[in-house]
């Protein structure tokens, strides 16, 4: 197809053009570059009656034979002959062009072609000669004699006739080699150059189909071959293109290339009975095709993936097999189009019903009581298709909920064993699984199960050694890890748990008094660790076991490891976890190291930051004890300079870590340099009040808002998701749900010990004293237990006295909290209110606590 | 998915040995290099029929539904490729579509 066909119309316009001027010239120089040829027609038109310039005339010449491509296009060759004949007479400074001439051979005027190539064809440019013989050569080898003896006989195109005829005929014939021999003998700059080209492409198209695509690419898209190279090109489509490209194509075009495709007559008349179906037939009709040609595609093969028709629109597709002359659908093939129908229809619980309810009718046939058989693993399969499409024990992630989703799943699971044994994969889903919830019975019952069948499955094995280390069987864990490493030596993941495993044990050993065993769990430990970061960690715990057994030495050891991780808080922190897995107390022994300088260094933090990213990779969290240890000098060191990279990444990694304190003078610092940063405003935020959004201010809710909108046109769509969600939390709690009210009526439903728990790590322990009425006085001797106890202990202990006062007294008029914190007042005024209105209902009540 | 078993052109009680070997000769016909959507086609059958299980799993639950090019081949499947008739190119050349 020529560029000029390529021109798609643009949106119409009135045919009757402005009368005069520059807008009749623009719109008519519009209208033929957007396709609108009649329009364009129809303004150059009255613009060379008005002047007679040669621009109007070559532009009326150009939106002719646009207008007669578009009518060769739709097979309209009389009317095209007309409007190429109104372009001629324009007269003779407009240039021939060939397609005039092919319409003309097409509609049989060959006599005429004839006298345009004998009179003019030396005087056309050489492109437009070039194609006009191409046409003419085409016709001739179609088989037009008479024209042959009107040539000169000198002509190239009487000349190299009888070659390329016999070219053609080879090729049809199959003789290849009389084909190469003609192709041979036809020069290069033959009109007849474009049949060589695809003739030779033919040959190749099933062996080489690149290449035979690329000798289709060099002939021309106007000549006279231009329809047998569409032809051969529809021919090398992939199929998935297939029925959009003879979409358009004439019963000649079609008929050619499915020949070359190996479609017999069969195959050409189902598909165009298909095509009446439209491209992308209704289930339904395609369902009634499939029937009608039963005997053809097999009954059994029409019935199974015909079944697949039905599914949107069951159930009421379910009658149509019996409508298009098939059998109504069995219970069994009913329970299997109803899952998936489910499935598609997205909801879990829905899913897990269907097919549960599918595997159960499956059950009951009796070859599905032998494991292993083919009806009893449809069983096992059917039983597990929920968790093995949405990974429901995967993702449950040891979120406790063993009554759930997940945990339901788990149990077909379970029960799949029974019928397919031989499946390792569901033992290792399975026992992730447990280990995830803590069910570290089911977990080993299952390692033990699964071993028994696969001793050598590394994927199990794996998974024994993580329920040996979580049930804290070291010795079994190092076992296990030898096991892997003898199949896997390069096992690196199984070095570092062995490792770990090691070092584990050695602590336990330590904790019980037994330095001897410990010495020799750190020595295996040693022996296995050839990572520089494993060989640390079994310094680190060989110096707190020198520490066990020779506190002075011990502590210098410490100290100088402390030293050479780095020192500084980062050095620190890895000794307080070390500590801290010993059962030993992290805050006194890193104090009296004094490895934490005045000021933290860039370097420090930075080094900090890494081990405890390392450690929250590894760990999941950071203990109370822990963290606690640092906070004070990270709220300290939030002053460092960082890039805005490291500022993220550090709120990042703190909000991980729980050290929201850290993080709150992290954001704030970075909100100082990069004011309303989206990612800081969001991290100061949340960490500022830490999901009690009972006191957050109006003020704050705008600046979230704000920076709502700034995400929004930064494109920082990870934040952005991320505020949204903080905002709707924040805003629904500060303006949503009522406090919890306390009925008369409702003596049994004071809330229970946990339940004070929550209340009081959410707003804090003195939040709630103060609540409470506490005196600040009192509040300080509570404020010096919890240095003593710690937290948690103390709010075990709040949680303990509240809940048997709650029951003693009843609760204060406004517990659990008012929505928003009221005014402070200082405790001299309230007691002098007190005394004022003693008899005051509203008054709280001074609970006592001690 | 179009159905494996046509394009693997085995029936339906292949073993995993016919699978196998109609996925051998399969790509031998069509190499990545030469026809990259049918060696894909083929991949994915063979993915699909690999084992016994996969079979059993396919048949319960591939719930694609029939194309119809699937109901082509199976009613009719393509041949090898044939030299178009004389009369075809004559058409062509004349100027037919």
């Amino acid at each position: 197809m020529s560029k000029k066909r390529k021109q798609r119309a643009g949106p119409k316009r009135s045919a009757s053009p402005a009368t005069a001027g520059p807008d009749l010239a623009e719109g008519a120089r519009q209208d033929l570059a957007s396709g609108r040829y009649r329009e364009a027609i129809a303004g150059f038109k009255i613009l060379l009656k008005q002047d007679g310039a040669e621009q109007w005339r070559d532009g009326l010449a150009a939106a002719y034979a646009g207008r007669a491509r578009q009518l060769m296009e739709k097979g309209l060759l009389k009317e095209a002959r007309a409007i190429w004949e109104n372009r001629a007479q324009l007269g003779e400074a407009v240039t021939v062009d060939p397609d005039h001439a092919a319409v003309l051979l097409q509609l049989g005027e060959v006599e005429t072609v004839m006298r345009l190539y004998r009179d003019r064809a030396a005087e056309l440019p050489a492109e437009v000669a070039a194609e006009l013989r191409s046409h003419l050569a085409a016709h001739l080898l179609a088989g037009d004699l008479d024209a042959v003896g009107q040539l000169p006989p000198d002509d190239p195109l009487r000349v190299q006739r009888a070659t390329a005829e016999a070219a053609l005929a080879a090729y049809c014939t199959g003789d290849d080699q009389a084909l190469a021999s003609a192709l041979r003998a036809l020069p290069f700059r033959s009109p007849y150059r474009d049949l060589v080209q695809i003739l030779k492409a033919l040959q190749r198209l099933s062996s080489e189909p690149q290449e035979a695509g690329a000798l289709l690419a060099r002939c021309s898209r106007s000549g006279g071959f231009a329809g047998l190279r569409r032809a051969a090109e529809l021919a090398l489509v992939p199929e998935s293109a297939l029925a959009d490209g003879l979409k358009d194509a004439g019963e000649a075009t079609r008929r050619f290339a499915l020949a070359l495709r190996g479609w017999g007559e069969e195959r050409q008349a189902l598909w165009l009975e298909q095509r009446k179906l439209g491209a992308e037939p209704a289930p339904q009709a395609l369902l009634r095709q499939m029937y009608r040609h039963r005997e053809r595609l097999g009954e059994e093969w029409v019935r199974e993936r015909g079944m697949r028709l039905l599914i949107e629109d069951f159930p009421q597709s379910g009658d149509w097999p019996r409508r298009c002359g098939g059998e109504p659908l069995s219970i069994a093939e009913r329970y299997r189009v109803n899952a998936w129908a489910a499935e598609r229809r997205g909801d879990p619980d829905d899913s897990l019903t269907a097919w549960i309810g599918y595997a159960q009718l499956l059950k009951s046939d009796p070859d599905a009581q032998r494991p292993g058989g083919d009806q009893a693993v449809r069983v096992a399969l059917v039983l597990r298709r929920c968790d093995d499409r949405m990974d429901l024990l995967g993702r449950a992630a040891g979120n406790g909920d063993r009554h759930g989703l997940a945990g339901t799943a788990a149990e077909f699971v379970e029960e799949s064993l029974a019928y397919d044994p031989d499946d390792p994969a569901s033992y290792r889903r399975l026992i992730g699984y447990y280990l995830g919830e803590q069910a570290l019975k089911d977990a080993r019952r299952l390692v033990e199960q699964a071993l028994a069948r696969w001793p050598q499955d590394l994927g199990l094995l794996t998974a024994a050694l993580d329920t040996a280390l979580a049930t804290g069987a070291f010795k079994k864990a190092t076992g296990i890890a030898r096991r892997i490493l003898a199949l896997d030596p390069i096992n690196a993941g199984a070095r570092e748990r062995l490792v770990n495993a090691h070092l584990a044990h050695a602590r336990k050993q330590i904790r019980g008094g037994r330095q001897d065993l410990a010495g020799r769990e750190l020595e295996c430990a040693t022996d296995w660790a050839r990572e520089e970061g494993l060989r640390e960690r079994c310094e680190l715990t060989r110096a707190f076991l020198t520490l066990s057994e020779a506190p002075q030495v011990g502590r210098e050891h410490v100290r100088e490891l402390g030293e050479q991780l780095g020192g500084g808080i980062a050095g620190a922190f890895r000794i307080a976890l070390e500590a801290s897995a010993l059962g030993q107390d992290a805050a006194s022994l890193v104090k009296s190291l004094r490895l934490i300088r005045r000021r933290v260094a860039r370097e420090d933090l930075l080094s900090f930051l890494q081990h405890l990213r390392t450690h929250l990779d590894d760990a999941g969290q950071v203990s109370r004890e822990v963290g606690a240890v640092f906070e004070k000098k990270l709220k300290a060191a939030a002053a460092v300079q960082l890039s805005f990279q490291e500022a993220h990444a550090a709120c990042e990694t703190l909000r991980r870590a729980e050290l929201d304190e850290a993080r709150a003078a992290f954001a704030k610092a970075a909100l100082k340099r990069w004011q309303g940063a989206p990612i800081f405003e969001l991290h100061a935020f949340e960490a500022t009040y830490r999901g009690d959004y009972r006191r957050v201010s109006v003020p704050a809710l705008e600046r979230l808002d704000r920076a709502i909108e700034r995400a929004h046109a930064e494109g920082d769509r990870r934040t952005l998701v991320r505020l949204e969600a903080l905002l709707r939390e924040a805003d629904g709690f500060a303006f949503g749900p009522p406090p919890m009210e306390w009925r008369d009526d409702a003596e049994d439903e004071f809330p229970g010990r946990d339940e004070l728990r929550v209340l009081i790590n959410l707003l804090g322990p003195a939040k709630v004293l103060e609540q409470l009425g506490v005196s600040a006085k009192e509040r300080k001797r509570f404020k010096q237990l919890e240095r003593e106890v710690g937290t948690e202990a103390l709010i075990d202990a709040l949680a303990a006295m509240l809940e048997e006062t709650l029951h003693d007294v009843g609760p204060p008029m406004d517990f659990p909290f008012p929505l928003r914190p009221r005014p402070e007042k200082s405790p001299a005024k309230k007691s002098s209110q007190d005394k004022e209105a003693p008899d005051d209902p509203n008054a709280p009540r001074q609970l006592d606590l001690f | 998915m179009t159905d494996p078993y046509l394009v693997l052109g085995i029936p339906r009680d292949a073993d995993d040995e016919a699978v196998h070997r109609a996925y051998l000769e399969g790509i031998k016909q069509a190499p990545p290099e030469r026809d990259p959507e049918r060696f894909q086609a083929l991949r994915a059958a063979y993915e699909a029929l690999r084992t016994r299980r996969d079979r059993l799993a396919y048949a319960l639950f591939d719930d694609s539904p029939p194309t119809p090019m699937e109901v082509l081949d199976r009613g009719a499947p393509a041949g090898p490729s044939r030299r178009p008739e004389r009369s075809l190119f004559d058409a062509l050349l004349r100027g037919k579509a």
